[in-house]
């Protein structure tokens, strides 16, 4: 009976909201990856917004009391750096390329049971030329981690896992087969 | 422990302030030092080890750090710097840089820390005994190398594998590594070994026949 007294203790000490905020955009191994997979044209990168425009997890995510938001007040806007960061680094950004992607950013979640962490991010990604859309799909990405009882250990693990989901939404984009049709350099 | 360090590699960080935290509120705290080692298996490169790379070419270099192989942004910005010094010491290459260039090969560079189950726990247990019960838990580091020399060439690899041991309730133990001074000397110590390990197996890949160098 100490002995959890004693750990209860503990636990209280370890306690406490934390409020973090992103780091800016990285590339990933894994978008480069799927980006190397196939001959891309050069893109530009549109607007990028969620839906419904004011969702509340267009600007944070809760685990336990404590929340983590993007470096830039939304992950619509971390999505749209993400994008670029990962075009740029792997040569395929162009701002002024008459290929345009665009996203809308539909779903973004992150839950967990004490032992396993589940987190979402959903969006639909368009490619517009002169206006006119050549592709359009709605891409997934998830992500689990081990989780604890322990907040100070379940809650940086559900934030620093969940904030590599863009960069694995845009890999999972440029694995699209149909993405690689309408982007690749010599379409069929 | 650095400002810096608390907010990289953030997951082991709090595992280790947890068991420190655990300790603290027991009263065990200052009777119970954490030492922490670096594994001596890898060690540092022997001079007759060393590959030398004639005629250095310029690289992108992709670096990532994992957590149980999930990117860890806050780890990469930390681990990042670290690495790059340690790979231009190697002088394998002429240039590194984060930005793509046409015809430029490209290195990408993982590490992932993968963390040892029920580490939390032991340090509980460690506080609740006051340390009669002594604690010691592993940090292992997998990290994988890959140079792309150029479009449709097929990818030299590398794999090296590290560690940090910290133990609590236990005198000096030269058994398990080299003992370092804390946590942030460790962990670069063992990014930097990491990263010379790595770019000298590639630095001898990139010199032995095409045949050879992509096994």
């Amino acid at each position: 009976m100490t002995a959890r007294w004693l750990l209860a203790l503990s636990l209280t000490m370890l306690g406490g909201c934390i409020q973090e905020k992103m780091e800016g955009a990285q590339p990933s191994i894994a978008a480069a990856r799927a980006a190397q997979a196939f001959d891309m044209v050069p893109l530009a990168v549109g607007s990028v917004t969620a839906e419904p425009a004011d969702a509340a997890f267009d600007r944070h995510i809760n685990i336990r009391g404590s929340t983590m938001t993007p470096p830039t007040g939304r992950f619509s806007s971390y999505l749209h750096d993400v994008m670029i960061t990962e075009l740029r680094t792997n040569g395929h950004y162009d701002p002024g390329a008459p290929l345009i992607l665009s996203a809308v950013l539909t779903e973004n979640s992150a839950t967990e049971d004490f032992k396993t962490g589940h987190g979402v991010e959903v969006a639909t990604f368009r490619l517009t030329r002169g206006g006119k859309i050549v592709f359009e799909r709605s891409i997934r990405a998830e992500v689990q981690w081990g989780s604890s009882f322990i907040g100070a250990i379940a809650i940086p693990a559900a934030f620093s896992t969940h904030a590599s989901l863009s960069n694995t939404l845009v890999a999972n984009l440029f694995a699209n087969p149909e993405f690689r049709a309408a982007a690749a350099r010599n379409q069929p | 422990m650095s400002g810096i360090m608390l907010r990289a590699v953030r997951r082991t960080r709090l595992r280790r302030v947890l068991i420190v935290a655990a300790l603290a509120a027991l009263g065990a705290g200052p009777a119970i030092a954490a030492k922490f080692y670096v594994d001596g298996k890898l060690g540092n490169l022997k001079p007759s080890e060393i590959v030398t790379v004639s005629d250095p070419k310029p690289v992108q270099l992709l670096f990532e750090f994992q957590s149980s192989g999930v990117p860890n942004a806050k780890a990469t910005k930390y681990a990042k710097p670290i690495a790059i010094a340690s790979i231009n010491q190697r002088h394998v290459f002429s240039e590194l840089s984060e930005e793509a260039a046409p015809g430029r090969a490209v290195l990408t560079i993982s590490m992932n820390n993968i963390p040892e189950k029920g580490a939390a726990g032991k340090g509980f247990k460690t506080g609740l005994t006051f340390g009669l019960a002594p604690l010691k838990v592993t940090d292992s580091y997998v990290a994988h190398f890959e140079l792309l020399r150029g479009p449709g060439s097929a990818p030299i690899a590398c794999d090296v594998e590290h560690a940090l041991h910290m133990t609590m309730g236990k005198g000096e133990d030269p058994s398990i590594g080299v003992l370092v001074k804390n946590a942030t000397d460790g962990i670069q110590m063992v990014i930097d070994q990491t990263m010379a390990h790595g770019i000298n197996c590639l630095a001898g890949k990139m010199a032995a026949p095409p045949a050879a160098a992509g096994q």
